[in-house]
This record gives C-alpha cells, sequence and structure tokens, in this order.
C-alpha cells in the first residue's frame, strides 16, 4: 500500500500538467485599463509596464510603459485580440486603477462591469475612475513613471488631505452598483494642457511639464448613468457626510474677504435616520487646527477662539445643508444611501412608502447637522503677526 | 610447566607469531614465570618499574611462600586481575595488560600496564559557544568519564557497559541518572545496543545508524556532541547518553525537535534576550525551508499574491533570465551545496581562493551574464545563511531535502503544492518519534512544562518542573524557596 502511494503522489504532481503555470517572464503586468467609445464600439487602452526598463541602463530611452488600443463590440473580444499587437499574455490581476470615459459611464456602464466582475483573475481592489478625457493614459508623468501609480497616489493624497476625491475601489461600486438604493458616485479626473505633448519624453525632461492629468470631482450618477459633476465644496460636503474624510479645509469667510482657514482632523460622521418624521441626522465630531489667519482677531483669548469654532461649525453646517440641497435638485440622485438609511432603520415602515420615495419623500427630507468639531490647535502664533 | 608451554604455543600459533606481541621468562623464587604484553599497547617504564622490579623483590624476600599469594600480596602495580582461561588472557592482551603466567599454577595474573595513547583535552572544535566550558571530549573513554563525573558527582550516575564489535571489541557505555531518566528509555536502548553484531565500531555514528530506527527520516532522532557541558545537562534533564571508546563524540537520545534549537549558551543569557534570539531560530527554520519554494510558487503561479511595485521589481529582474524561475533555483542552490561541501573539506588556508569564486562568480558575474537574477541571489543567500544557523549537520542535510521537495510541489502547483507538501510535511515530523519519545514534543503532546522552554524561554525561577515525557515528574527541578 505504501510503495504504491509512493509511486501515487509523484504522478499526481506530473498528470496535473503544470495547472495555471506562467513564468513571469511571459507576462505583460497591466497597470492600468481604460474603457472609452468608439462610434457605437468600445475602444480599450491597457497600459503595461515596461519591465526592461528597470533593470538596465542601456534601455534608458525606452518608455517606462506601453499602451495598446484596440477597438471592438465586446469587451472579451477587445482584450484577447491585443495579443496581436503584444508579444506576451496581458495580466491583469495586478491591475491598479481602471478608468472608465465619460461618454461609457453616461451610458454603458452596465456593460463593462459584467466584463470584469466575472474574470477570475482580477483582484477587484484597484480604484475605479472618471476619466473627462480621452487617452489620459498616453501621458508621461514625472515623479512616478507609471502614471497609473501616480494616478493612484494623488488620488490616495486627495483622499487623506483634501477630502474631494474619494477612493473607490471596485468592490465598492459593485455593491453600490447591485443596491439599487444608492447611487454611485465616482471620482474623476482630467487633462490639463496638451496631450500631444505630454505623451513624449521630452515632456518629462522640463521641471513644469506641458500637460499632466489632474483630479477633478466626484461625479453623481443616477440610475447607474453618469448625470454630472460636484463642485469641490459640494464633494467636501458629500464626503464629510458618507465619513470619507479624514483631514480636509475649511474657510470661515468674514466681511470684505477676511478669512479663517481651518484644517480638519480625525472627523467622524454618522447618519441618524426617522423615517416616519422624515427625518435624517448628521452628526460630526472631530477636531480642528486654525491654519491660515487673515482677519483681526486675538486668539489668545479663549472666548475669540470659541467664536471661531461656532463660526466654523456653522460653515460646516451649511456646507452639509447645501451640499444636499444642491444634489437633490440638480441631479435628483441619492449618492448619500438615505434610501438604503431609511431601509435599514425601519424595514416595515420603509415598504409602506417606498413607491412615494422618489417622488416625494427624498425631496422632502428634513435635514438636521450637528457639527461638533472642536479647535485643538492655533499653530505655533497665537494671535496675528501685527496686531492692529 | 606444560600449561605455560602449552599456552604460549597457542598464543604463537593464534596470532602468526606476531612481532608486538612480546614473551619474557624469568625465575622467581625457583620457578619460572613467563611475562606477555602487547608492545604497543603497554609502556615499557611501566612494565620494568612496576613488575619487574617487584618481581625481583619478591625474589629476594619470599623464598618460602607461595609464590602466586606472594606476587598478588607485594606487587606495586595497582590494578590487576586474576583470570583463568586462554580467552581471557588474550582479551587483557589486547586491552593493554601484563599477563604472568607462573609455573604450576592454573591461575593467571593480568596487571594494568596501558600505555597513554589519548590526546589532551582541547577546545571544542564543532560546536562553538560565546560562553560556556571550554573543554571537549577526547578518544579516551576514562578522561570522557572524568569530565562528566566532574560535574555530575552522585551515586547516581549510572553506567551501563556494553562491548560491541567482533575485532574492535569498543566499549560502548550508556550513561544516565536514576531517578531522573526513565527506565523505559534505557532499556529500550541496551535492547538496541545488545542487538548489534557487527566486525567493528570505530566511531560512534555505527551506532547512531544502527540503533536509529527512524532511517526513513531526514531529520536526526539523536544529536552528536563532543561538549561535556551540553551532555551533563541532557543527563539531568533525563536523557541518556551513549559513550564509545575512542571517539570523541558522544550521543544524545532521545530527541525532540525543540532540542535542536537550543545552544549551550542559552543558559548564560537572560530569558527575555534568549527568547528573541529562539524565535529568530524557529524563523531560520522556516525561512530556510520555505523561501526558495515561495519565491517559484509566487512568481510561476500566485503572481496576484504580490504588492505591484514588487512584482514589477521581480518582472524587471527576471527580464533577462532565459530560465525558468525552477530552473533557476535549483542552479544556485546546488552551487551554493558544492561550495559548502568544499569548504568543509578542504584546508583553511585555500578557503579565501573559494569565498573569491562564489562571492565574484556565482554571485557577481552569474547576474552580469544574465543567468540568474539579483533577487535568486537574495533568496539562495538568505535561505542558506539560515539553514546554517544549526550546528547540527544533520539537520542542515535534512532542512535541504525538504526544501527541495517544497520547491518541487511549487514548481508544480504553486502556492497550493506548497502547502500541500507542507501539511505531509507536520504529519511526517508528528509522526515521528525518538526512542518512544514524540519527535514534536512539548508541541504535540503539549506539555506546560516543556513548553517554557521552547518557543520562548520563561525565566529559569518558573522552570520548576522537569518534562513530562523525560522524567519522572514528581521530583521537582528546582525548589522555590
Amino acid at each position: 500500500m505504501m510503495k504504491k502511494l509512493l509511486f501515487i503522489i509523484p504522478i499526481l504532481f506530473l498528470v496535473t500538467g503544470c495547472y495555471n503555470y506562467r513564468e513571469l517572464n511571459d507576462l505583460a503586468i497591466v497597470s492600468a485599463i481604460s474603457i472609452g467609445m468608439d462610434n457605437d464600439e468600445f475602444s480599450v487602452t491597457i497600459q503595461v509596464v515596461n519591465p526592461k526598463k528597470e533593470q538596465d541602463t542601456s534601455s534608458s530611452n525606452e518608455p517606462d510603459f506601453i499602451t495598446y488600443k484596440n477597438n471592438g463590440k465586446s469587451l472579451q473580444e477587445v482584450f484577447r485580440y491585443i495579443v496581436k499587437e503584444s508579444p506576451k499574455k496581458i495580466y491583469a490581476a495586478q491591475m491598479q486603477i481602471l478608468i472608465i470615459d465619460e461618454d461609457v459611464a453616461k451610458e454603458k456602464l452596465e456593460d463593462i462591469l459584467d466584463f470584469i466582475a466575472r474574470d477570475p483573475e482580477i483582484r477587484n481592489e484597484f480604484a475605479v475612475l472618471i476619466s473627462k478625457d480621452k487617452d489620459l493614459l498616453d501621458v508621461l508623468t514625472p515623479l512616478d513613471n507609471i502614471s497609473s501609480q501616480n494616478i493612484l497616489d494623488s488620488l490616495k493624497s486627495d483622499n487623506n488631505y483634501l477630502g474631494i476625491n474619494n477612493i473607490v475601489t471596485f468592490n465598492d461600486l459593485l455593491s453600490n452598483y447591485e443596491n439599487n438604493k444608492i447611487d454611485l458616485a465616482l471620482p474623476s479626473i482630467e487633462l490639463k494642457g496638451d496631450l500631444n505633448k505630454g505623451s513624449n519624453e521630452e515632456s518629462l525632461e522640463s521641471s513644469s511639464s506641458d500637460c499632466s492629468i489632474v483630479l477633478s470631482t466626484m461625479g453623481v450618477f443616477k440610475d447607474n448613468k453618469l448625470q454630472g459633476y460636484l463642485t469641490d465644496k459640494e464633494s467636501i460636503g458629500y464626503n464629510l457626510i458618507m465619513d470619507n474624510v479624514t483631514n480636509t479645509l475649511i474657510k470661515n469667510e468674514y466681511k470684505d474677504g477676511k478669512y479663517i482657514v481651518n484644517e480638519l482632523v480625525k472627523v467622524n460622521s454618522s447618519l441618524e435616520a426617522n423615517p416616519k418624521k422624515n427625518k435624517i441626522k448628521i452628526s460630526l465630531k472631530g477636531n480642528a487646527a486654525i491654519s491660515e489667519v487673515n482677519y483681526n482677531i486675538d486668539l489668545s483669548e479663549e472666548k475669540n477662539i470659541k467664536k471661531v469654532e461656532k463660526k466654523l461649525n456653522n460653515e460646516i453646517e451649511s456646507l452639509i445643508k447645501t451640499t444636499i440641497n444642491n444634489i437633490r435638485e440638480k441631479y435628483d440622485s441619492d449618492i448619500f444611501g438615505f434610501e438604503d438609511l431609511y431601509y435599514k432603520t425601519d424595514p416595515e415602515y420603509y415598504k409602506l412608502i417606498k413607491d412615494k420615495w422618489d417622488t416625494d419623500i427624498y425631496k422632502s427630507i428634513d435635514i438636521e447637522v450637528d457639527s461638533n468639531v472642536e479647535i485643538v490647535e492655533q499653530g505655533n502664533i497665537l494671535g496675528r503677526l501685527k496686531n492692529e | 610447566m606444560e600449561n605455560i608451554k602449552m599456552i604460549v604455543e597457542r598464543l604463537k600459533k593464534d596470532t602468526n607469531n606476531v612481532e608486538d606481541i612480546t614473551y619474557r621468562e624469568k625465575v622467581v623464587c625457583k620457578k619460572r614465570i613467563t611475562l606477555i604484553y602487547t608492545e604497543p599497547l603497554t609502556g615499557s617504564d611501566k612494565i620494568s618499574d612496576f613488575i619487574v622490579r617487584s618481581l625481583d623483590k619478591i625474589n629476594k624476600l619470599n623464598k618460602n611462600k607461595n609464590l602466586l599469594d606472594a606476587i598478588k600480596n607485594d606487587i606495586d602495580n595497582f590494578k590487576y586481575k586474576e583470570i583463568y582461561n586462554y580467552e581471557d588472557i588474550c582479551y587483557y592482551l589486547n586491552y593493554g595488560f601484563t599477563i604472568i603466567l607462573i609455573e604450576g599454577e592454573s591461575t593467571y595474573l593480568a596487571l594494568e600496564t596501558k600505555r597513554d595513547l589519548a590526546r589532551s583535552i582541547s577546545t571544542p572544535q564543532t560546536e562553538n559557544s560565546l560562553r560556556g566550558a571550554m573543554d571537549s571530549f577526547v578518544e579516551d573513554m576514562q578522561t570522557n568519564l572524568g569530565l562528566i563525573r566532574r560535574r555530575i558527582k552522585d551515586n547516581n550516575l549510572w553506567i551501563k557497559s556494553n562491548e560491541i564489535g567482533r575485532y574492535t571489541k569498543t566499549k560502548v557505555n550508556i550513561l544516565y541518572i536514576n531517578g531522573i531518566c526513565k527506565e523505559k528509555y534505557v532499556d529500550l536502548v541496551d535492547k538496541e545496543l545488545k542487538k548489534i553484531d557487527i566486525d567493528g565500531i570505530i566511531s560512534c555514528g555505527t551506532i547512531k545508524n544502527l540503533i536509529q530506527k527512524e532511517n526513513k527520516s531526514v531529520f536526526p532522532t539523536i544529536i552528536t556532541t563532543e561538549r561535556p557541558d551540553r551532555v551533563s545537562r541532557a543527563l539531568l534533564s533525563g536523557k541518556i547518553v551513549i559513550m564509545t571508546d575512542s571517539c570523541p563524540f558522544a550521543l544524545i537520545l532521545p530527541v525532540c525537535i525543540n532540542d535542536l534549537f537550543l545552544a549551550v549558551e542559552d543558559a548564560y543569557s537572560k530569558s527575555v534576550n534568549i527568547s528573541m534570539t529562539r524565535i529568530i531560530r524557529y524563523c531560520a527554520f522556516f525561512i530556510s525551508l520555505l523561501t526558495p519554494a515561495l519565491y517559484i510558487a509566487v512568481t510561476t503561479y500566485n503572481q496576484e499574491m504580490l504588492p505591484t511595485q514588487l512584482l514589477i521589481s521581480f518582472a524587471s529582474q527576471r527580464s533577462t533570465v532565459p530560465f525558468p524561475a525552477f530552473f533557476e533555483a535549483i542552479i544556485m542552490m546546488v552551487a551554493f551545496e558544492i561550495l559548502r561541501e568544499c569548504d568543509l573539506r578542504l584546508p583553511t588556508f585555500t578557503t579565501s581562493a573559494l569565498s573569491i569564486v562564489g562571492a565574484l562568480i556565482l554571485g557577481e558575474a552569474a547576474v552580469n551574464a544574465g543567468i540568474v537574477s539579483p533577487i535568486m541571489i537574495i533568496v539562495v543567500a538568505i535561505t542558506a545563511i539560515s539553514a546554517l544557523l544549526f550546528t547540527e549537520p544533520e539537520i542542515i542535510n535534512g532542512i535541504r531535502w525538504y526544501r527541495l521537495f517544497f520547491m518541487i510541489g511549487a514548481s508544480f502547483l504553486g502556492i497550493f503544492g506548497v502547502v500541500i507538501l507542507f501539511i505531509f510535511f507536520i504529519v511526517r515530523l508528528a509522526s515521528l518519534e525518538s526512542f518512544g519519545l514524540p519527535f514534536l514534543y512539548p508541541l504535540a503532546p503539549t506539555d506546560k512544562s516543556g513548553l517554557k522552554n521552547s518557543f520562548v524561554k520563561f525565566p529559569t525561577k518558573d522552570l520548576v518542573e522537569r518534562e513530562k515525557e523525560l522524567s519522572d515528574n514528581s521530583i521537582k527541578l528546582r525548589r522555590r524557596k
């Protein structure tokens, strides 16, 4: 018996035929995919890392990445046909960002989600962005040579320090997509400068590049179709409500263009719904620091700080209220998931009002904001540099 | 008279009248006596100083007494034995005794006149330690026993003697402390030793291989050591030690996996610090076992497991290498093993040439030529260094086998293959026994008192109980005061 087993075990290894064996040299590592529309066909751009570039100095004038482009009716065909052009097999498991062009986001989002979600190879943890311009992936970027990495990094910094754009991974997107009580919101990017110059190696030789990729604001969807974009302030408001923000800036405006800029740190928000009264309470807690002062106020006095604090909280409250009202009016889109919140708080009652949600209830929700942010830091100088 | 002549004739015939057995006749008190001794084994000064001189003295003083009694009484030589037959004569001759045959007596005397053939005690060569005793065993059994007796001065240090080898007649002693060691281990070892019927035992290695039942396993179930302090510590923890005459190494058994991770200087360090070292040793064990396999698995099957930046870095390094990762790894592993083997065999003054070849040609040049990738060099280096952390060569060689298995598994099934083989590996270890002691003890079967001195070492104050499987737990190792 033992002897038989001894024979069988090595044979088992051999008959597997190296299941799924692929040498690293045979793979074209995809770092980003961008999907757009071109005359009713999908036009796909795949950004592939050029591994030779990092290895030896002799290939220093080679680009850091290569983009393959192909058009077709179905995505699977488009991807597979790229092999005609690429010497290596397309390997998308390490993909970092998916860029969806505006026109796809407006009409065909459903079609592309199926293909990507179905593919077992692709990990669903990449970030999804909307692009306002085409051929973004051709642009060469300075600090991080692979542009997708560059985009991802600036998206991360934005998410951490500015709060306008929020990282939405493909998993988040899928779960929001499948839940029809929440509308989608995705970050967006656009091109600054001249694309023809930007895709040229020379653009990297000057310190200020002629063309770069910059983050824009959050895009708003309604029924999985892109409706439009928020403003910077609305984006911050949205991310504050959704508890996506760790750091952001809020400006206290005073008369004659005077201002105090506050930096929010560690803000947490929580939503509480009362479906029967059709009311939602948003409470914010956290700390703030005063980071710039252009207003004649003596910050060494406690009561003045309290004043600033009160004004800051008012600013936040009005920011949140305007954000919600604007989105309701302009797009009629429930990107905050209020419907989902109602359903989760009181499923029984939700069933009764379900039909009236779009027409009636959503538009008339009473929003109450309770902002409770404390100023804990005033920076290294107490008052103004020069007291008038 | 006839008797003596017959014996001498028979001996001469049996030994083919070899030169180095000397026969000397002498008349003492009017009786003829014959001295027989093997020259290379005996000290001629001892014979002339003690035996011949005493015999002369006896000749002068005791004219009338019984000669045998007179010799027994008056001989200066300290150690003597009375023997009665021919076989014993041959036996003692080979041990460096001088045999005295007396005319008309059927009792013969064997007097110890052994020449000192052993070298002096020196520092340990193979098991260095930062701190710890600086003596090591030599080829002489008496000296070795002395080194142990010096440390354990108790009547309960018991020794069971065996003589193994048809021609070599090597003394093999089983040492244990009565009251700590469990009888069942002693009986088992004694039974195994008694079974051995072999032409000769030259080193303890032969005994080790003959009594070790688990020959199919690549991991050692017996530890070989040259340090008396290590042996004494093992005896105190209830282990058995086998010492072989004319071999400067002792065998310690039974052995569990944890013993392979302990070092002599552990006792000298603070337990907090040594705990960290222990953890590093265990990590090194697994690093050495798994690193090449995991590298092969992630670069040929499971690329999605790596962070993107790392994958790009791997891909760029591998882009010029024409071989599959498995083949690349095998080339480097074989090259390293050859280097290591050379290093062991070569005299010390040639090793610098070896290190230059190893470092420059195998490392630098192979990368520049595009035969191996730099990351592969790192993988092989970390693997090799981790394995060299163990002083016991058996475990380094054992790891080598399993490392190869893991690499093959990884090259066929990726991470999945490594996991399958790892389960097999653990099952294999768990099924091992060293003379009845489970190899994974104190992990499985779990023993709290043993675990206190395994992955981490508890403060010495807390090590109060002896290890259950090794000794009777009713007696405490140390009393709290």
